[in-house]
């Protein structure tokens, strides 16, 4: 029974308790929605922008509470692969039932929606006349409707994964037989490589410059092509095997949790990149902050992957 | 320079406690002009200052100051406010009393875009006008009331603001400060601030040029 893992019991426990915050927000960001008018110095108008002040305090905090629940819920779906038959690492369990990879997916579009959010409040208490209030809570409705969804998923996923039924793991997922194929545009391993190269510096270039459309497409890309790069060619150098493909082993102790550390660099730094190109035509100028983080997470996510493949190749002298 | 339009404020708003404190306040000070909010304890001059001064809210009504709508600031936007257009001055004079002289002044220029020599310009400017240059040394804790108060103005004075809000400033001083800091305040009405003081003390009515605002019960006294 998967609910005795005590890892899955906080875990829901954790996404209750914000779901039910966030549904404290909606009942004060409803009638925030239908009647805020800035310029009116009605008392009603005074009373919405306290309850909006305590809102955005509410989504503020249940939403930065739910980036860390992201690296939690890897964590906590890895340490179910004990218990349950073939699974050796997260791959297992989250292909255990049908919901597993479309709640992943949800969780990190989710992600990207909250920090969109974020900044965009951010921007709209640093203005002087709440510009974005009414768009904010619009996008949190968004969110919230999101998140709903994903708890009811969160259950339906827990609660189907069978503890006696044996599942297919990593090895017969991304394994060596399957080489070939997953690669996208049906790339070799040498022009996947350069492509991933190619990317990181159009990244940079359009980081450096400021331009957005370039910014949005390039960091877009680079998430897509930095996933199968890692999968079906650094992660060769992380766990030390030619025939190890494997998104989900790098998170366990044995490979020092070094995915915690690529995922959450190679996601960053798309997000910060993507989330700059889409404030710069809200503001009309480009957020150099959102560059610069933009190009330092995909940079340290290059360095990372590079230092695997440099520090394998010093130490054997062949590649892999 | 300062509008006030309409103004209510109720504490503890939908609840058994609701207290309204000011009711239907409208006001219009011009620049380089001093008030007098006059009025007893607990007559609302006190609030007044506060929603001048951007620390609490209106429940109702529109507050404009030097052209900006001060009660419709984000928290952010009224630091800014406070810091570039207000010098306050307390009844208690809430000084740092293990610092010296200069080193209150300075406090408000911590995150005032100013270079160093702007900085050490404006805290001399503000010592000689609140006439305690002579004590920029000291430590608070040895100065007399009167000196604190006058250490009080040249904090107030340190941002050069065009506003000067003073809660009961004269209620911790004897007759003869009470008067210096009159004059004191008098020299600076002159040097064109806009200045409102809310007090029950009948020594600023005695001023030359001064407007006295009488608040009864949360309302201005026709």
């Amino acid at each position: 029974m998967i609910f005795l893992s005590s890892a899955v019991i906080v875990f829901l426990l954790v996404e209750a308790l914000l779901l039910l915050l966030l549904l404290l927000a909606l009942y004060h960001v409803v009638p925030i929605l239908r009647r805020w008018a800035f310029t009116d110095t009605s008392a009603r108008q005074y009373a919405l922008e306290k309850r909006s002040y305590l809102a955005q305090l509410i989504i503020f905090f249940t939403l930065a509470f739910k980036i860390a629940l992201l690296p939690y819920f890897a964590y906590m779906i890895d340490s179910l692969s004990l218990m349950v038959p073939g699974a050796m690492c997260a791959a297992g369990v989250l292909g255990a039932n049908e919901y597993g990879a479309f709640l992943l997916g949800l969780k990190v579009l989710i992600l990207f929606g909250v920090g969109l959010w974020i900044i965009l409040n951010r921007h709209d208490l640093e203005a002087s006349d709440y510009p974005y209030t009414k768009f904010k809570y619009l996008l949190f409705l968004a969110l919230f409707a999101l998140i709903a969804l994903e708890s009811m998923l969160d259950w339906l996923y827990l609660s189907h994964i069978a503890t006696t039924t044996p599942v297919s793991c990593c090895s017969s997922i991304y394994g060596a037989s399957s080489l070939g194929s997953p690669i996208p545009f049906g790339l070799s391993k040498e022009e996947l490589l350069i492509l991933f190269y190619l990317l990181y510096a159009l990244c940079l270039v359009a980081a450096l410059y400021g331009v957005a459309s370039v910014s949005l497409l390039a960091n877009a890309a680079f998430i897509y092509i930095g996933y199968y790069a890692v999968v079906y060619f650094f992660g060769l150098y992380i766990y030390e095997l030619p025939t190890h493909q494997c998104p989900f082993c790098m998170l366990q102790r044995e490979y020092g949790y070094v995915g915690y550390a690529l995922w959450a660099t190679l996601l960053l730094g798309g997000f910060f990149g993507i989330a700059s190109a889409l404030f710069a035509s809200l503001h009309g100028s480009a957020t150099q902050k959102l560059y610069r983080l933009s190009a330092l997470c995909n940079t340290l996510f290059v360095l990372i992957c590079s230092a695997y493949v440099l520090r394998y190749y010093f130490s054997n002298g062949v590649w892999l | 320079m300062i509008r006030l339009e309409n103004v209510y404020k109720t504490f503890n708003e939908g609840t058994p406690e609701a207290f309204e404190a000011l009711h239907d306040i409208s006001l219009h000070v011009r620049q380089g002009e001093m008030v007098i909010l006059k009025g007893i304890s607990g007559s609302g001059k006190s609030t007044l200052l506060s929603i001048i001064g951007a620390l609490t809210k209106p429940s109702s009504g529109a507050v404009i100051v030097g052209g900006k709508s001060v009660a419709k600031l984000s928290d952010l936007h009224a630091s800014h406010y406070r810091r570039d257009t207000l010098g306050f001055i307390f009844q208690s004079f809430n000084l740092f009393e293990e610092l010296s002289v200069e080193d209150n002044v300075a406090l408000p220029l911590i995150h005032a875009p100013l270079t160093q020599g702007e900085a050490a310009r404006r805290i001399d400017t503000a010592l000689q006008r609140a006439h305690i240059a002579h004590k920029r040394t000291v430590r608070t804790a040895l100065l007399s009331g009167g000196e604190k108060q006058r250490c009080a103005i040249a904090r107030a004075l340190a941002n050069d603001p065009a506003v000067l809000l003073c809660d009961e400033p004269t209620a911790n001083l004897d007759a003869q400060n009470a008067r210096a800091f009159c004059d004191n305040l008098q020299e600076l009405r002159l040097l064109g601030k806009t200045i409102i003081v809310a007090t029950h003390d009948p020594i600023f009515e005695t001023l030359e040029g001064v407007r006295v605002v009488a608040i009864v019960s949360g309302r201005i006294e026709p």
